[in-house]
């Protein structure tokens, strides 16, 4: 699969090593950023998650920030794309259901 | 401080236990739903209206996972809500966030740290600052 990745400078290494996670399963990753730990701003990156997954260039997008709720509501305030702050693997069958 | 509640069926117990909590504490609750919403949306909607309004100061959201309402809910021009299940969040997401409600996922979080999770979200002030900047571009998005 091809997943778009996209962060705030908060937790550039942990994408980094889900990045590696993901390429190292077979999927393409395609990085949004931020690529270090200048302080920027996560809405940013949410929203070109979000255009990669409703554009169909990516299949899936996986966001991340320090708790998560900010970018994700980034990737979720877009058209044509649901994003959801995910716990646990449970609730995982849940967002594509909805 | 008002707090708005509302649940799906799902939530309902949940929504009913802290409840009765936050009444003990003396605080004011809105319980928008007495019987269960048919849907999260619909449940979502109700705390999202409640807040954005001004009849409430807080919301709190009650599903199965949390994450149906953070995601219907946060269609909504100027809400934030964050699906929360533990302290951290529940603290980090009102400071940072400003978030106007939280979801807690009634199948995931039990009573007590549902307890703990609504303390800690009603003890935060947003910090402002730095923030601001971010809320900005999030209304700008939907």
């Amino acid at each position: 699969m091809r997943i778009a990745i996209g962060n705030d400078h908060i937790v550039t290494a942990v994408k980094m090593q889900i990045s590696d996670f993901l390429k190292a399963n077979g999927h393409e990753v395609i990085d949004v950023g931020t690529h270090d730990n200048t302080r920027t701003h996560y809405p940013m990156y949410g929203l070109m998650v979000a255009d990669l997954v409703r554009d169909q260039k990516a299949d899936l997008g996986v966001v991340l920030c320090g708790t998560g709720v900010g970018i994700s509501t980034a990737a979720d305030k877009n058209k044509g794309v649901r994003a959801a702050l995910v716990a646990d693997p449970i609730a995982l069958n849940t967002p594509k259901n909805i | 401080m008002k707090i708005a509640i509302a649940t799906d069926q799902a939530g309902f117990d949940l929504k009913e236990y802290i409840k009765a909590y936050l009444e003990e504490k003396s605080l004011e609750v809105l319980d928008l739903t007495p019987s269960p919403a048919a849907d999260f949306v619909d449940s979502s909607v109700l705390v999202s209206e409640a807040v954005l309004k001004g009849s409430a100061d807080r919301g709190i959201m009650f599903d199965q996972f949390g994450l149906g309402s953070a995601m219907a809910s946060n269609k909504i021009h100027g809400m934030v809500t964050a699906n929360v299940t533990e302290e951290n969040t529940a603290h980090m997401t009102t400071e940072h966030n400003g978030a106007k409600a939280i979801a807690i996922g009634a199948g995931l979080v039990g009573p007590k740290l549902a307890e703990a999770i609504v303390d800690e979200y009603l003890s935060v002030e947003y910090a402002g600052g730095r923030h601001q900047i971010r809320l900005d571009m999030l209304e700008k998005l939907i």
